[in-house]
């Protein structure tokens, strides 16, 4: 994909920058591909499908399957659907998110209040806010060692506890733009994938003079050969029409949900998507510093995506929104990984994609306009 | 003024930046004329041994050079192929006379086994064995990077430090005011960057 | 003794760092925080065919060169025997070709002869497909149709001083080593050997000295290019007896 000529999806607006996604024809990106796709297909036959799944996927003698939950409206949709609606008796799994907000903890105590099994796991502190530091240095991305975790944890849990049924959410490479690795990686969670796409190398890599290889328990994946059979993670999207704007609206009429403090999640036109981590502001303010599109664009592109939002808004809150962070939440990140806010700033700056951005009066500017999308096809920029 | 020769083979500006972290007067030349005011020389490259005299030649270079190393007696460093230059002959060009400043020959590294491939490229352990202000702040045992086929031969009283490998390698040699050095200093990191220094400051 | 070599390998598409999956461009990195102090050597490669793009490649070249002390090999659509001062200039110690070698086999014997074979590094390309190996060139488009011993007799006979093996399936992927293919290319030639990419553990590297015969391992995976995540190999592989420079 070119660097320097930023395509935009006609259907969701969603830059070129973003990784790994690809156009085909008709200017569409991947994803709204696979939107078009899920139009065609026969709810009644995949529901069927997942229930027998479910029949045959039973082997522990109390639990049906494991839910990797968060408390965050998609999961606890989730994990709602399977107890009430199916029947079934999940463990629900967390990972604890790094810096835990008080309203997550409300929305999974009010989640809890309904009657699950539920087991927190709370990584070593030390460890984490290393590896934070580590990894927003190196790669733009606080959370690259929370993403191992959530992945880790429910399938050890599966295998250790012999739950071999473990439900997820959604694809995200599939339903938001990227690679799919294999025909059916939408469907069921490959190990391979996680690796390669979600985290980018082995955990087993940072080991270094100040983690030693026990202390990396909690984010070393499962060795794939050994754990071929013995877990079965699926996404409970491929099965059932797949809308988080539906999902938040179901789950505020089941519990008291409760969402940004401040009205409205900074960054972003919305009040309702991943509200459990104070981290989460930093890790998409470097999504816009590195690919140029950042929260709002994000939650635009899937509400757009839902046609629940018109083009000229879309535009609307990209301009006002995406290059908002709260100014709370980065002091408490900087303070957690003990880094001052300047070098903060630096360290940031030194992630800058220069393809999409330029430096004008002092300032960093984008070099593209998602506004002057609505007059071109495409801002080609040959500088 | 350090000047760095160009003689058409070899990526020069790899010694030009570590010359230049000690010193800001370097001059890279293939020209005679800018020869004379040359404190200390260096001899960089990679490339054919016959292909270098025949460019040092056609550049009208080999009188004055042989003046600075010869006469003026200023300080010389060869890396590499310019190790392999200073010495009379290369079994890499037959007939082809090099610089004749230290007497020997330059052989081919012995096909022993594929354990030790040929070219020799790669880092490799030098022992130092008789001690020099070029080795100064160095280790006994350290390690240079070397890259080459062929290797110098000289008398014992001109070995300064060896390598063992599919023959034992003359990694230093050293005759008076020229110093001949057959692994890369300016692609050895921290030690190989010591070398340079060691040269640019010390010698006299 | 001489030691086992760690390289890294940057791709580059476009003057852009950026990391490959099965030879295709996939995701953007910075280059702000490629480390060059605990690495062996650096190897470079132009993946884009777009020749205005050039001149990108050759200054992201140069800013990495630029208080680099370690060897640098360049490589990627070398055509021009022109450009080879160009690429030395830019700091190229050493060049890595692969079509050069079929589409002009007599340039790259003056290229040798001239430079010598310590400059030149060739490059093979490879798939496994229904149970045999097969070469390519053109960045993984074409076949080559040539055995691997023959290539490997070929490369040895234009004074190629190099071997660098690259499997185009498992480019990009976490999972290891073609152990198999590096013991059949060990088998038949004298000169050194070394394989970019796929690595995703440090246990891959071992694997790849001990069981490969591998001289130099390199891996093109973008978050190893730091020097935390390069001494923190070398450090695994020391504990194993590998021997390497600290």
């Amino acid at each position: 994909m070119r660097q320097d000529i930023i395509k935009f999806c006609k259907n969701c607006l969603m830059p070129s920058s973003r990784p790994r996604i690809s156009f085909k024809n008709n200017n569409l990106c991947n994803a709204c591909e696979y939107l078009l796709l899920q139009k065609k297909i026969n709810w009644k036959d995949r529901k069927q499908e997942f229930l027998e799944i479910i029949k045959k996927s039973k082997t522990h003698e109390f639990y049906d399957c494991i839910v990797p939950w968060s408390g965050g409206k998609d999961s606890s949709f989730i994990a709602y659907k399977l107890k009430f609606d199916y029947n079934l008796n999940p463990l629900l799994v967390t990972f604890a998110p790094i810096l835990p907000t008080k309203v997550g903890h409300h929305n999974r105590n009010e989640m809890i209040k309904l009657g699950f099994d539920h087991i927190y796991f709370t990584p070593d502190h030390i460890v984490s806010k290393q590896l934070s530091k580590r990894f927003f240095i190196e790669r733009g991305n606080p959370k690259v060692h929370w993403d191992a975790g959530i992945k880790s944890l429910p399938i050890k849990t599966a295998i250790e506890k012999n739950i071999k049924l473990i439900v997820y959410a959604e694809h995200g490479e599939s339903h938001y733009g990227g690679l799919t690795l294999y025909k059916d990686s939408s469907k069921n969670l490959s190990l391979e994938d996680v690796l390669e796409n979600n985290i980018g190398d082995n955990p087993l890599n940072w080991e270094s003079d100040e983690i030693s290889k026990n202390q990396l328990y909690p984010y070393i994946l499962p060795d794939l050969n050994k754990s071929k059979n013995k877990f079965h993670a699926l996404f409970f999207a491929y099965f059932h029409k797949w809308n988080v704007i539906e999902n938040y609206n179901f789950i505020i009429n089941k519990i008291n949900f409760k969402t940004h403090p401040k009205g409205r999640t900074p960054g972003t036109f919305t009040n309702f998507d991943s509200l459990d981590d104070h981290v989460d502001q930093i890790y998409y303010y470097l999504q816009f510093i590195k690919f140029g599109f950042g929260r709002a664009s994000r939650d635009a592109s899937r509400h757009i995506q839902k046609k629940a939002i018109t083009k000229s808004e879309y535009f609307n809150y990209v301009k006002k929104y995406d290059h908002e962070l709260s100014k709370d939440d980065m002091i408490k990140f900087c303070q957690f990984i003990e880094i001052s806010v300047p070098d903060f700033h630096d360290i940031c700056d030194k992630h800058r994609n220069a393809e999409i951005w330029k430096r004008k009066k002092n300032k960093w500017k984008l070099k593209f306009n998602i506004n002057n999308h609505a007059k071109k096809s495409y801002y080609n920029n040959c500088g | 003024m350090i000047t760095i020769i160009d003689h058409g083979l070899g990526n020069i500006s790899s010694v030009y930046s570590a010359v230049k972290l000690f010193e800001k007067n370097v001059q890279i030349t293939n020209k005679y004329k800018d020869l004379k005011k040359t404190s200390k020389l260096i001899l960089p490259g990679v490339g054919n041994f016959g292909f270098a005299m025949k460019n040092l030649a056609t550049s009208n270079l080999i009188e004055a050079l042989n003046e600075i190393a010869l006469v003026k007696k200023k300080p010389v460093l060869g890396i590499c192929l310019g190790c392999q230059l200073l010495l009379e002959k290369s079994d890499e060009s037959p007939g082809i006379k090099g610089l004749g400043w230290i007497r020997g020959g330059n052989n081919i590294l012995p096909l022993k086994n594929k354990l030790m491939p040929t070219p020799h490229v790669g880092w490799n352990e030098v022992k130092i064995l008789k001690n020099h202000y070029i080795f100064k702040n160095i280790p006994k045992k350290f390690y240079l990077y070397f890259n080459h086929s062929f290797h110098p031969s000289v008398q014992q009283k001109y070995i300064f430090a060896k390598t063992s490998y599919s023959d034992i390698i003359n990694t230093v040699i050293i005759k008076e005011n020229i110093i001949g050095i057959q692994p890369h200093p300016e692609k050895s990191q921290v030690q190989g960057i010591k070398i340079i220094k060691n040269f640019i400051k010390n010698a006299n | 003794m001489l030691t086992k070599r760690i390289l890294i390998t940057l791709s580059f598409s476009e003057g852009i760092l950026i990391r490959t999956k099965k030879f295709q461009s996939d995701y953007r990195y910075t280059s702000n925080f490629i480390g060059n102090k605990n690495i062996d050597e650096i190897i470079i490669i132009d993946v884009s065919k777009n020749k205005k793009k050039r001149k990108k490649f050759l200054d992201s070249v140069r800013k990495i060169s630029q208080n680099c002390f370690v060897p640098i090999t360049v490589g990627g659509y070398i055509s021009d025997l022109d450009e080879i001062k160009i690429l030395q200039m830019c700091g190229a110690d050493k060049i890595i070709i692969n079509s050069l070698i079929y589409q002009n086999p007599d340039n790259v014997a003056e290229i040798t002869k001239k430079y010598g074979s310590q400059f030149v590094v060739g490059g093979i390309d490879y798939k496994f497909e229904k149970g045999k190996y097969y070469l390519f060139k053109d960045h993984g488009k074409n076949k080559t149709n040539i055995s691997i011993y023959n290539t490997l007799k070929l490369f040895e006979k234009l004074g190629v001083g190099e071997i660098m093996l690259q499997s185009i399936d498992k480019d990009g992927s976490l999972s290891g080593l073609d152990i198999e293919f590096s013991k059949i290319v060990k088998k038949n030639t004298f000169l050194p050997l070394i394989s970019n990419g796929s690595i995703g553990k440090w246990e891959h590297f071992y694997e790849g000295f001990k069981k490969g015969k591998l001289d130099a391992i390199s891996t093109n995976n973008i978050y190893h290019f730091t020097d935390s995540s390069i001494a923190a190999a070398k450090n695994y592989l020391l504990k194993k007896n590998i021997l390497l420079r600290r």
